[in-house]
């Protein structure tokens, strides 16, 4: 990259952190108003605010906003500590919804009935529910035993600078609009300021990496593990990611062995900005909740990685090549991909 | 491979497993036109003074045959006389270590595979007879594969399957440019097809989607076959962070693998 594109590239870098922060805000000043919406969809306890975020994340095609809302939810109290911790795993399971929406119009387009592109959103889907579902009772435990309770992060460096520019807005807005209009403009902000921030990203298409043989070569799954932890750090999607080994692979194919630890290693380094926003809502629990889900994903992701990776590669990939066998079989894993949330909402 | 004259080098084995690579040795087409050097570690010499004699009669009617003795360990005894002769195939029994030991000492027949240039059979349980025979081809190196197992086939009269595992899944993001337009080498599957029609075969090629070491297996057991044919991927497997897939399968396969160095 050159030096006029990196100084571009941090130039946005601001606008972006901007956007996040006030976004935040708006939230929080606007969730008094969301209150009464979740006790009115009877969303409540841990499996509701569990059932929300996967929804909403299905729905938002992404989970990093979600993750954010919650923790702008516990800030402002309308959510409790477990339930913006449920709702954020939550968010993790419904986040890769949008790579098999991208999979299956391409099958649609392509007509395609071997080699399916919908196989990488639900080989996704599958390997974050396998080690999230474990991680969130792990992480329950370890929040009531009071896992990091002394963890403190928070962003008055980035934050009293910006705050002082917006405060007044957010101050304005709140005399202007109603609360549940102030909530649904903090979600546009926040979806906007990731839009703006994936502008600071570097241009990882460009170079040359290992990775672009990764349609070809099989790799160690400790080595892919590591790459998805690596390229995530920098995306911070698991979408993104996985859309970066198209030209990265080079020819839109990957070996089935490369993906699934690339989506193990995605899945925990996904979390970064929601550790970030976590230190700037000013919750005292919230890089708490981010962080002991990171660190129970990591535990399980581990043992996975070095212990049995094949056995793991073997369960997910069986699980996807069936829920892709068929436009109806993908049609199923849809439908239960919705209506599993669903349920646990009315639970 | 095979071709009379050929020089087979048999490791002798005082375990029970030693008679599966003698008996496999046995089993070789054109017996009588090939000479067999039977190379054992001098430590099993000597606790065993006539295993060699003993070995030379299961392999009665050979060509020649030679006996070798070189200091152990066996793998290091294999590799130092594959070393300093040319031969065709070198027959070994796996050391039958379990998991943890080879984490400690290391895989025998995975150590052989990796530092010989010779075709490797490693026998287990062999049958009376190889009727079946299940060819893996993967794609731009496999025309050695597809001639060791077509000609191991013709000798012995056997039926050989040829099996293409498709591993690879389509990207939902890439745009249409990115697709291999029957992208000649890179489509490994029409690479596979080549290899086979360039050695004059032209029966179905046996196509499987999924895990590579998994469906190689998975064929091989259900498909009630007595050899493995599995090439190695050029040396490049050794390269940082990849994955040894042969060296897998050699380990997971539950009957004999012949391993088949790039042509």
């Amino acid at each position: 990259m050159s030096l006029r594109g990196a100084l571009r590239r941090v130039g946005w870098l601001l606008p972006g952190l901007f956007l996040f922060m006030l976004a935040l805000e708006l939230l929080k000043k606007g969730a008094a108003a969301v209150g009464p919406l979740l006790r009115g969809l009877d969303v409540g306890g841990v499996p509701g605010a569990l059932g929300f975020g996967w929804l909403m994340a299905c729905v938002v095609l992404s989970g990093s906003p979600v993750a954010a809302i919650a923790l702008a939810l516990l800030a402002a109290r309308t959510l409790s500590t477990e339930e913006a911790f449920a709702m954020i795993g939550g968010s993790r399971l419904g986040a890769s919804f949008v790579v098999l929406v991208i999979g299956m119009l391409d099958d649609l387009r392509n007509r395609r009935t071997e080699k399916r592109s919908a196989y990488i959103g639900v080989a996704a889907l599958v390997s974050t529910a396998v080690v999230y579902v474990p991680a969130l009772g792990l992480g329950l435990f370890a929040l009531r035993a009071g896992a990091f309770e002394g963890l403190r992060l928070e962003a008055y460096a980035v934050g009293s600078p910006l705050a002082a520019i917006y405060a007044p807005i957010t101050r304005l807005a709140a005399s202007v609009l109603p609360a549940g209009l102030l909530f649904v403009a903090g979600i546009g902000c926040l979806l906007f300021a990731f839009r703006v921030l994936d502008r600071v990203l570097p241009d990882l298409q460009s170079r040359p990496t290992p990775v672009s043989l990764a349609g070809r070569v099989t790799y160690q799954p400790w080595f892919m593990f590591a790459v998805g932890l690596g390229v995530t750090v920098l995306t911070l999607s698991v979408s993104v990611s996985l859309s970066l080994l198209v030209p990265l692979a080079a020819r839109g194919y990957v070996r089935r062995e490369n993906v699934i630890p690339y989506i193990l290693g995605a899945n925990i380094t996904t979390f970064i900005d929601t550790l970030f926003a976590g230190a700037v809502v000013g919750h005292p629990d919230a890089v708490r909740v981010v962080a002991v889900l990171m660190a129970t994903v990591t535990a399980l992701s581990l043992p996975i990685v070095f212990g049995f990776p094949y056995a793991f590669e073997r369960l997910v990939d069986h699980l996807a090549r069936g829920a892709t066998r068929s436009g109806r079989s993908v049609a199923w894993f849809v439908a239960a991909l919705f209506l599993i949330p669903l349920l646990l909402m009315v639970l | 491979m095979l071709e009379p004259g050929a020089d087979c080098l048999v490791y002798v084995d005082p375990a029970p497993r030693g008679e599966w690579a003698l008996a496999m040795a046995a089993l070789l087409p054109g017996r009588e036109r090939l000479s067999f050097h039977l190379l054992a570690t001098e430590e099993d010499v000597r606790a065993d003074p006539g295993l060699l004699k003993k070995a030379r009669a299961r392999l009665a009617g050979a060509r020649t045959l030679r006996e070798v003795t070189r200091s152990g360990p066996a793998e290091h005894a294999l590799v130092a006389e594959a070393a300093e002769w040319r031969y065709g195939v070198l027959i070994v029994p796996p050391a039958g270590r379990n998991a943890l030991q080879r984490i400690l000492k290391g895989s025998r027949v995975a150590t052989v595979v990796r530092s010989v240039a010779a075709p490797v059979m490693v026998a287990r349980r062999p049958p009376p007879r190889l009727g079946r025979v299940l060819a893996a081809v993967s794609g731009g190196r496999s025309g050695a594969v597809v001639a060791a197992a077509s000609e191991l086939g013709a000798g012995l009269g056997a039926h050989v399957d040829y099996l293409h595992v498709s591993s690879e899944v389509s990207l939902p993001f890439a745009p249409d440019e990115a697709r291999p337009a029957e992208a000649g080498a890179l489509d490994t599957r029409a690479a596979a097809r080549a290899a086979l029609a360039a050695h004059g075969l032209s029966g179905p090629l046996l196509v499987r989607e999924g895990l590579v070491v998994d469906e190689v297996l998975e064929a091989f057991e259900s498909g009630a076959y007595e050899l493995l044919v599995v090439g190695t991927g050029a040396g490049d497997s050794g390269a940082f962070g990849r994955e040894d897939v042969t060296e897998r399968i050699l380990l997971g396969c539950a009957g004999s693998t012949l391993v088949v160095p790039p042509g």
